[in-house]
C-alpha cells in the first residue's frame, strides 16, 4: 500500500533545483530560486514548513544543497553557480535562525560552474580523524576536497586536495566512506561531433601516501553525459556498488586492486531488466540499507530497482498521472498569500 | 536539463520526490508504503512474535515444540481479534496460520508412531468449521432431512472424522439403522489407546473389509446411504463426487486417507498429495506449492516461496526459519546471499522493523542474532533511527549499550551533544561527549562554559557537574570547572576557609585556561575584603604563604602580558587586597 503527502509549493516562478535529506530523515532542505527552504517533520510524521530558512542575494540561485552528518550539528553546503557557502542553525530558547558561516574560496570562479557539492558522510581519509570533509566539482573538470579547520566555528576551510587536470566537463558526485577506504565516483560529460557521452573516474584516498589519487575509470555512458552516481550504503559486501544514470540505468559492482585498478565483479547479477530500461535515467537514491534503489526517467516514471539475481523494477510511481490521482481521497488547501499546501495522501498501488 | 525531478530515500519505507520544471508548477511529496507494520493486528503479532522469538534463542533449540505452538496460538489469537472491517489483514495471518501449522505438523510434531493423521484432521477441523456451523443450522430445522444440506453436512462431518456428529444425522435417515452401525464400529486412532499400532491396523482392515461386503449386498432406501458407505470403503471416485465440500486439496487428501490409510506417515504423504493435487490442478495456487514442498519435507524450498508468496511481509518467513533451524529442520549452510537462509530472512525481517517507530529495538534484537551480518547491518541502519528527543536517544543509547555497540553509542552520543550544543544547551552537550568519552569535545564545551562564566558571571544548568563523580577526571578542563562549581557552592554555605584552599589550589594548579586566572584572583577578593565579618577565630581567611601564591600567580600574568588593558583596574585592585590581607596574616600568624 502506498501513501502519499504532497507537499506542493506553487509560488509562480519558483524552480526546485535540488532537494536533501538529512541523515535521519527527519528534515528536508528545498532550494527554490534563491532561498532555501527547510521541512521537518513533526511528531504526527507530517511534513512541516519551517518559519526559518536560507536566503541568498535576489541574483543568486541556489543549485545544490548537501547535509553535513548530524555530528557536526545541522550544517548545509548551498552552492550557487560559482560560489559554496557554509551555514549553520543555532537556537534558543525556542527561537533559531541560520547563520553564514563562510564562503570557503572557489579558485577561478568566474570561469567555471560548479556542478555538484556533497558533504562526507562521515570521516574520510587522513587517518579518519572527525573532521569535516566537502567535495566538490565543476565544470571545467576540477574536483576539490575541502576540510573544515574546526568544525565547532566552521570558519576556516584548508584544501585537502585539488585535481583539475581533466579535461572533460564533471557533472556530479557521490562519496563512498567505509571502515576500509574512501572514494570519490565522479561523472563526466564529453561533447564532440559525434555525440555526447561520459565516464564515471574514481578518487582515492590512498592510505599508504595519505593522500588522495587519481584512480581507474569505472564505468563509460553512451549517447549520454553521466546525470548522477549513487554508491550503495554497505553493510558487510567486500565489493563497491554504484548505480549510474545517463542514457539508461547502470548498476555495477567493483573492487580495487592494490594497484589502484577497478576489477569488475557480479556481472551476471547486476544486469538490469531490459524492458523497464530504455528511458534516460535522471536522478539516483538507494535506501538506506542498500536494498532499493530509485530512478527517476525522462518518461515521469519513477521505478524502484531489486536485486533478485537481475535487477528487476519492484514498483513504478507515475507522477501527475492519472494512475495516481484517481485515488486521491483527501486534499487540503491552505492558501495564505501565494502559497498553497497541499496535503494529499493516497492508497494505491496495493502490493 | 530543464526538467529536474528526483528522488531521495528517507528510509527503508519512505521516500521524497520532487519535480520541477519552469514552467510548470512545483510539485514535491513524500511517498510511503506500508510495511504493513502499522495495523494493530501486526503491532501484535510483532510484540508477541518477538517474545516468543526471544525465548527460542534463550532455551537455544530445547522445547522447539511448545515455542512453535506458541507462534501458532498467537497467530490463532489475531485471527479470533480481527472483525470483518479488516478482512485483508485476516486472510493474510489465515495463511501465515496455514503455514505454520502444516509445517508444525510436518517438521516439528512428536508424531507417536509416525501417525500424523490425527494432527492433519484437527487442522482441517480448524480450519474448515463450516460443517459444524451447517449441522447447527441443520438441526435447529423441524424437519432436519429436509434441509437443503443436509446430505452435504453428514459427508462432509464424516470428511472430517466428526463421526458421533454424523452419526445424530444419520439415525434419522431410512436407512440410518444399517449405516450407523456400521460407523459406530469404525476404529479410531484417538480412541484406540493401549493397544498397539499392528493392533489397530488389524482391526481397522477388518472392519473396512466388513463394510465393502456389505456395500455388495447393501439394499438401501436412498441413493445418498450408497455415497456413504462407499466413503467408509473408501472408494476414490465417492470422494472426488464431493471434492466441492473439501474445498482444497489437502483436505480431500485427510478424508481420503481416513478411510484409507488412517495409519500413514509423514514419510509416504507427499505420495497422496500428488494424486490430490491433481484433482484440484485446475485451482491450485502458491501457496498450495508451499504446502506440497512441506510434505516433501524440503524447509528449504518451503521457505524460499514463502519469501517469493509473500513478498513484503516477513514475519512468517523470518519466524518459521528461525523455528525450523533450531528443531534442526534447516542447516547453517551459507547461501549465494553471504549468509543462511535463516539469517537471510531474519535480516529482512529486522530491516522492516528498524525504522519502524515503535519497533526498532525489536529490530536491533532481531539484527543480533545474525551472527555473520547482524552487526554491519545494524551499524549501518542505527545511526539513521530518528532521535527527535532526549528520551528516544537515551532508549537508542541504551539498548547500543546492551548489545555492546560501543562505536555506534559514542558516534550517536556525538550527535546529541552536538545538537544541544547548538541548541545552547551547554550543559546536556557536556553530559553528551562524556557519554561518548569524546575528551575533545567535552574540553571545548568546559571552555565555552568558562568563556560564558566570564561574560555573564553565573552558570546556567550546571547542576549534573555536582554528581559527576570520576568522570571528571577525563578532562582537565572539566574537572576545574567541577572544582570551580564546588569553590562556588562552598561560598554559598559559607565555607571561607575551605574555599580559600581550594581557589588556591586551583591558581597553582593550572587546570584552567589561562584567560581564566584573572577570574580566579577576583574571586578571592570577597574572601579577603569580608573576612571582618567571618567568624574564623582570626579574622584572616587566607594565610601569608596562600597569599603569596596568589600575589604570584598575578606577577606571572603580567610578565606573560596575559593580561588586557581593561583588566588594569582589576589587578590593581587585586595587588591591594593581597598585600593588605599578607599583612594582617603576617600579624596573625606564631612567628
Amino acid at each position: 500500500m502506498l501513501q502519499s503527502n504532497i507537499l506542493a509549493d506553487l509560488s509562480p516562478g519558483h524552480c526546485i533545483k535540488d532537494v536533501a535529506v538529512n541523515w535521519h530523515g527527519t528534515k528536508m532542505a528545498v532550494c527554490a530560486n534563491n532561498s532555501v527552504i527547510i521541512w521537518s517533520m513533526n511528531s504526527q510524521q507530517r511534513w512541516i514548513k519551517e518559519d526559518v530558512g536560507i536566503e541568498l542575494d535576489k541574483l543568486k540561485t541556489v543549485q545544490r544543497i548537501s547535509w553535513a552528518h548530524p555530528e557536526f550539528g545541522q550544517v548545509l553546503a548551498v552552492s550557487t553557480l560559482n560560489e559554496i557557502s557554509i551555514w549553520e542553525y543555532r537556537s534558543s530558547n525556542g527561537g533559531g535562525q541560520w547563520f553564514n558561516r563562510t564562503t570557503p574560496p572557489i579558485s577561478e570562479p568566474r570561469h567555471l560552474v560548479i556542478k555538484d557539492v556533497q558533504f562526507s558522510p562521515s570521516y574520510s581519509g587522513m587517518g579518519r580523524s572527525r573532521a569535516l570533509d566537502l567535495a566538490y566539482c565543476t565544470d571545467s573538470g576540477q574536483l576539490k576536497i575541502l576540510r573544515c579547520k574546526d568544525a565547532r566555528l566552521l570558519k576556516d576551510w584548508e584544501t585537502v586536495k585539488e585535481f583539475s587536470q581533466c579535461k572533460d566537463a564533471f557533472t556530479c558526485l557521490a562519496w563512498n566512506v567505509t571502515s576500509t577506504c574512501s572514494m570519490i565516483a565522479v561523472g563526466t560529460s564529453e561533447s564532440s561531433a559525434k555525440g555526447t557521452r561520459g565516464e564515471v573516474k574514481l578518487f582515492q584516498f590512498e592510505e599508504s601516501k595519505n593522500e588522495w589519487v587519481s584512480g581507474d575509470i569505472v564505468a563509460k555512458t553512451y549517447n549520454s553525459q553521466v546525470h548522477d552516481v549513487a554508491f550503495a550504503p554497505n553493510p558487510v559486501r567486500s565489493f563497491h556498488t554504484l548505480a549510474i544514470a545517463a542514457a539508461e540505468l547502470q548498476i555495477i559492482d567493483f573492487k580495487v586492486t592494490d594497484h589502484l585498478k577497478v576489477k569488475l565483479v557480479n556481472q551476471d547479477q547486476n544486469k538490469i531488466d531490459h524492458d523497464q530500461n530504455r528511458v534516460e535515467v535522471w536522478k539516483l537514491s538507494w535506501s538506506s540499507l542498500g536494498t532499493t534503489l530509485c530512478a527517476t526517467g525522462d518518461d515521469g516514471l519513477i521505478r524502484l530497482w531489486k536485486n533478485n539475481n537481475k535487477w528487476e523494477c519492484t514498483k513504478t510511481i507515475k507522477w501527475n498521472g492519472m494512475a495516481v490521482q484517481l485515488f486521491i481521497f483527501k486534499i487540503i488547501y491552505y492558501e495564505k498569500d501565494s502559497i498553497i499546501l497541499l496535503i494529499c495522501r493516497l492508497f494505491c498501488l496495493k502490493n | 536539463m530543464d526538467n529536474y525531478s528526483g528522488a531521495s530515500w528517507i528510509n527503508e519505507n519512505k521516500l521524497m520526490l520532487y519535480n520541477s520544471s519552469p514552467e510548470n508548477e512545483i510539485d514535491f511529496r513524500v511517498e510511503s508504503w506500508e510495511t504493513n507494520l502499522d495495523s494493530l493486528i501486526n503491532k501484535y503479532i510483532v510484540f508477541e512474535g518477538h517474545s516468543v522469538f526471544s525465548e527460542i534463542q534463550i532455551s537455544n533449540g530445547n522445547d522447539v515444540q511448545s515455542h512453535s505452538h506458541a507462534h501458532r496460538s498467537l497467530l490463532r489469537a489475531a485471527i479470533q481479534e480481527l472483525g470483518p472491517d479488516n478482512e485483508d489483514d485476516k486472510k493474510l495471518v489465515a495463511l501465515y496460520e496455514l503455514v505454520w501449522s502444516f509445517c508444525e505438523v510436518l517438521f516439528i510434531e512428536h508424531l507417536p508412531g509416525g501417525c500424523v493423521l490425527p494432527y492433519l484432521m484437527e487442522l482441517m477441523q480448524w480450519h474448515f468449521p463450516q460443517p459444524v456451523e451447517t449441522l447447527n443450522d441443520v438441526l435447529s430445522f423441524e424437519e432436519p432431512m429436509e434441509h437443503p444440506k443436509f446430505w452435504d453436512c453428514i459427508v462432509s462431518l464424516l470428511f472430517q472424522g466428526q463421526i458421533n456428529e454424523a452419526l445424530a444425522l444419520l439415525k434419522i435417515t431410512p436407512d440410518g439403522g444399517e449405516l450407523c452401525s456400521f460407523l459406530e464400529k469404525m476404529p479410531l486412532l484417538n480412541n484406540f489407546s493401549g493397544h498397539s499400532l499392528s493392533e489397530f491396523k488389524i482391526s481397522w482392515s477388518m472392519w473396512q473389509e466388513n463394510c465393502k461386503q456389505n456395500l455388495e449386498s447393501a439394499n438401501f432406501v436412498l441413493d445418498q446411504s450408497v455415497d456413504i458407505l462407499e466413503i467408509l470403503c473408501g472408494t476414490l471416485d465417492a470422494f472426488i463426487k464431493y471434492k466441492d465440500l473439501a474445498q482444497t486439496w489437502y483436505h480431500l487428501m485427510t478424508s481420503y486417507l481416513l478411510y484409507t490409510m488412517p495409519t500413514v506417515t509423514v514419510v509416504t504423504l507427499h505420495h497422496q498429495a500428488k494424486e490430490m493435487m491433481g484433482i484440484y490442478k485446475d485451482y491450485l495456487n502458491p501457496l498450495d506449492e508451499i504446502l506440497f514442498s512441506a510434505m516433501e519435507f524440503d524447509a528449504h524450498s518451503v521457505l524460499t516461496q514463502c519469501i517469493t508468496q509473500f513478498k513484503n511481509n516477513w514475519w512468517l518467513s523470518a519466524h518459521l526459519a528461525d523455528i525450523l533451524y533450531h528443531a534442526k529442520q534447516l542447516d547453517d549452510t551459507e547461501l549465494q546471499y553471504g549468509c543462511s537462509l535463516r539469517e537471510y530472512t531474519l535480516l529482512h525481517y529486522a530491516s522492516e522493523l528498524i525504522f519502524h517507530e515503535d519497533f526498532w529495538s525489536i529490530g536491533m534484537d532481531y539484527f543480533m542474532e545474525c551472527k555473520k551480518l547482524g552487526k554491519s547491518y545494524i551499524e549501518t541502519a542505527v545511526p539513521r533511527i530518528p532521535l527527535e528527543n532526549q528520551n528516544k536517544a537515551l532508549r537508542v543509547w541504551s539498548a547500543c549499550e546492551k548489545h555492546g555497540l560501543v562505536s555506534v553509542g559514542s558516534n550517536m552520543c556525538r550527535v546529541m551533544s552536538s545538537a544541544a550544543n547548538q541548541a545552547d544547551q551547554l550543559g546536556l552537550a557536556l553530559i553528551w561527549s562524556l557519554q561518548a568519552k569524546d575528551l575533545v569535545s567535552v574540553t571545548k564545551i568546559s571552555e565555552t562554559i568558562l568563556d560564558n562564566y566570564i561574560e555573564t558571571g553565573g552558570f546556567s544548568n550546571l547542576d549534573f557537574l555536582d554528581q559527576l563523580g570520576n568522570n571528571k577526571l577525563l578532562s582537565n578542563r572539566l574537572m576545574f570547572l567541577g572544582k570551580y562549581r564546588e569553590f562556588h557552592n562552598m561560598i554559598k554555605t559559607h565555607q571561607r576557609n575551605k574555599a580559600a584552599d581550594l581557589l588556591v589550589s586551583l591558581v597553582e594548579s593550572n587546570l584552567g585556561p589561562p584567560r581564566f586566572q584573572i577570574t580566579l584572583l577576583l574571586d578571592s577578593l570577597p574572601l579577603i575584603n569580608d573576612a571582618d565579618k567571618s567568624e574564623d577565630d582570626n579574622g584572616v581567611v587566607m594565610d601569608s604563604r596562600q597569599s603569596h601564591v596568589l600575589l604570584k600567580a598575578l606577577e606571572d600574568m603580567q610578565i606573560k602580558k596575559l593580561l588586557k588593558e581593561s583588566d588594569m583596574q582589576k589587578v590593581e585592585t587585586i595587588r591591594l587586597a593581597l598585600v593588605t590581607n599578607l599583612a594582617s596574616s603576617f600579624l596573625n600568624e606564631p612567628w
